[in-house]
């Protein structure tokens, strides 16, 4: 199973705060925003790859094709500041 | 008077002892050199200190000073500063808010307000347009900020202390409403002087030199930060509570007294949660356009919202995952009147203390029943509470652990872990009014959270810290809100953050070291308007002032090194910029030695682009910026 959690604009915007789905689905990290679109609501926010940031395990990825796998933990998150 | 728009030309000075007043003298070459707000208040504190002065000698002067934009109609304008010497870390401590106090300090005809001396019973100071009143606070003495603030007036704009102050917890803040002047114990120099309250009420306006134009250019700024993805979509939809879940992402949210930087139930106390679970609405200060504050209920009652600090440090940094609990406590902290990162801080400090078994406070990690009582014990100095409230470097040299009390110059982090964000590190380290994220310079936003540069490298980060740290002064300086700051950056980047250009800007910054130090030191060569940066010509159309970036640089390089040097007359010695060791000698992981913060490395670059000398500013920059060279004697430095 892959793991996708969402953080920041993209999930107050989507309304999805996390979702689970496999390799049979998801091969890359952008195929993790085609999911996310269709389980929002209607109305709500799109999100794809190039407007956010991706973590993959802790790790940041900037590359839409990166390949996920069975046990990742996917992030999908907006860039934030404050202080 | 002053012959430049936007101020309103006269500095009260108040002295509490003698119950007078008059006006002190501030000249237009003062107003162009310094601005206003927090390089106003530390040139006036400059000329003022002296060896062995502390926060509670009768003459340490209480500096409350506003901005040039304050009251002018410009966005993210109502903020003030307080500046004086800080009980906690011994030397200049500033610290900034967003009340209302500001603006009607300017509305009662003044720019500033310095208080000396101290009442014999307690006392509330009342300034209107043409008088200063020195009345009895007897009745407001004891009284938490919510209830004295209400007990007065609701016209009156007012600084209030709590408890905290009354006791002179070493970190005790001043209220404006709802807004903290936290940072340094500016709480406990009112209370040390018997000041319970100053309150306000006047029906001036500045005058502005070039109305159309600034409306135009307010205008068109308001919509450049309402479409900015940071201002003007994740700090009104999340606040500054947003922050929780990237930093975790990144690894640079503060846990167990800063042991890591990752905490497995974070999305407990994320800002996510708090806007999904908790969140009334949104409010702000006066005349802002982001609304960043979250509201939240206490016991039924709307009140402020925790921040992104409060989120973390009284969350993974003391392993505590009940986010009610954090909104309670900082509601607490917040009547009690003290700084939240400093309780917070400390709190977690004296859990590590009890862990290693150096002293039983009663507080644990994971333990978080009796933190609400503990925040009141501190702010009247009962039990284990009056140790709390000295901070966790007094706390350290009594009962040991100083290489794990998280704290610069005496002054507590704020909660972003630098072992993952190298040059947030330095700028703790180098702090003048100690470990600060903002007077740091905030390179945490390029360093992951905004921007993803490479946060573990040294290079380019003293040059950056510098540019930063000047900017950052300079909008203080203004009167202008630090969040003003981040529409500098394109919404391009953030909007686009795996775009080609992004990606080039994010590996070009740590290599343009060379470049900046060029503007860090020759600042007034660039004589330029950039329209990222609109606060220059703000600045021109509200005062009639020439302004352009270099010189606006220069004003922030001012106060810095202003700063500096009056730390280094009350005693500061070369050496003082440090991290505990924790954070420099121990890797967050112990498989990556890059993850400590290199301060050595970094410190000799931000010493060189400042043109320091082991910390102390040289006669050669001292001159270049026009500050007075302070004697031998009391400043051996520049000889």
């Amino acid at each position: 199973m892959i793991k996708v959690r969402m953080f920041g604009v993209v999930r107050l915007g989507s309304g999805v705060k996390e979702f689970e789905t496999d390799t049979n689905h998801v091969k890359t990290v952008s195929d993790c925003f085609d999911i996310l679109n269709i389980q929002s609501a209607p109305n709500a926010d799109k999100f794809t790859f190039d407007d956010s940031q991706v973590f993959v395990n802790h790790t940041r990825t900037t590359k839409k094709d990166y390949a996920v796998k069975d046990g990742d933990e996917v992030w999908l998150m907006s860039p934030a500041a404050g202080g | 008077m002053s012959k430049y728009d936007g101020y309103m030309g006269k500095v009260l000075f108040i002295d509490l002892a003698k119950k007078t007043f008059e006006e002190f003298p501030w000249s237009d070459e003062d107003r162009k050199r310094t601005l206003g707000g927090k390089v106003m208040a530390g040139d006036i504190l400059y000329h003022h200190v002296r060896p062995g002065m502390t926060a509670w000698d009768d003459d340490n002067w209480l500096v409350i000073t506003t901005g040039p934009l304050t009251g002018c109609g410009v966005p993210s304008s109502s903020r003030f500063n307080i500046s004086t010497i800080s009980p906690l870390t011994g030397v200049l401590t500033s610290s900034n808010s967003g009340g209302d106090f500001g603006l009607m300090l300017k509305r009662c005809g003044y720019d500033g307000c310095i208080i000396t001396g101290k009442a014999k019973t307690p006392t509330r100071i009342h300034i209107t347009e043409d008088n200063v009143e020195f009345l009895d606070a007897s009745e407001l003495w004891g009284m938490e900020c919510t209830p004295a603030q209400e007990a007065l007036p609701r016209e009156f704009a007012k600084l209030v202390i709590g408890p905290a102050g009354e006791h002179k917890v070493l970190y005790a803040a001043v209220l404006s409403g709802e807004r903290c002047s936290g940072r340094g114990g500016v709480g406990a120099v009112f209370g040390d002087k018997m000041l319970k309250a100053v309150t306000a009420k006047g029906f001036k306006h500045p005058s502005v030199y070039d109305k159309e134009s600034l409306i135009k250019l307010c205008r068109k700024w308001t919509k450049t930060m309402r479409n900015h993805p940071i201002s003007g979509r994740q700090l009104p939809v999340l606040g500054t509570a947003g922050l929780v879940s990237p930093m975790e992402a990144r690894g640079l949210l503060a846990t167990k007294n800063f042991s890591d930087g990752h905490y497995e139930d974070f999305d407990m106390v994320s800002g996510e949660t708090l806007s999904e679970e908790k969140l009334i609405r949104n409010s702000g200060c006066t005349t802002c356009v982001m609304q960043c504050t979250r509201r939240c209920y206490v016991d039924g009652k709307d009140v402020k919202g925790p921040e992104l600090e409060i989120l973390g440090l009284m969350g993974p940094n003391i392993l505590n995952n009940d986010l009610q609990k954090i909104i309670d406590w900082n509601y607490w902290i917040d009547e009690m009147g003290m700084d939240a990162i400093s309780t917070a801080g400390t709190v977690a400090f004296a859990m590590e203390l009890h862990e290693k078994g150096l002293w039983d406070s009663g507080l644990e990690f994971g333990k978080n029943d009796n933190i609400t009582d503990m925040i009141k014990a501190i702010a009247h100095r009962e039990g284990p509470g009056d140790e709390l409230a000295n901070g966790s470097r007094k706390m350290a040299e009594k009962f040991g652990g100083m290489d794990f009390a998280i704290q610069s110059k005496g002054m507590e982090l704020s909660a972003y872990e630098p072992r993952r964000a190298v040059g947030q590190g330095l700028g703790y380290a180098v702090s003048n009014r100690g470990g600060c994220h903002l007077n740091a310079g905030y390179l945490v936003f390029i360093e992951g959270l905004g921007l993803d540069i490479d946060n573990l490298t040294p290079n380019g980060k003293g040059a950056l810290c510098v540019m930063f740290q000047n900017l950052m002064e300079a909008i203080s300086a203004a009167g202008l809100c630090l969040f003003t700051s981040y529409p500098v950056f394109p919404g391009y980047v953030f909007d686009h953050p795996n775009a080609p250009i992004t990606k080039v800007v994010t590996w070009a910054m740590p290599h343009l070291g060379p470049i900046i130090k060029i503007i860090n030191q020759h600042g007034n060569l660039f004589q330029l308007y950039i329209p990222l940066i609109p606060h220059t010509k703000a600045i021109e159309k509200a005062t009639g002032m020439r302004m352009k970036l270099g010189g606006y640089l220069t004003i922030g390089e001012r106060g810095w090194n202003t700063e500096r040097v009056a730390n280094m007359i009350l005693g500061q010695q070369p050496g003082a910029d440090k991290l505990p060791k924790k954070l420099t000698d121990t890797c967050q992981d112990p498989n990556d030695p890059r993850t400590k913060v290199p301060l050595d490395v970094m410190l000799k670059s931000f010493y060189d682009n400042r043109q320091w000398n082991n910390g102390a500013p040289t006669a050669k920059v001292l001159k270049r910026l026009k500050i007075d060279i302070p004697s031998k004697d009391v400043y051996p430095y520049a000889y």
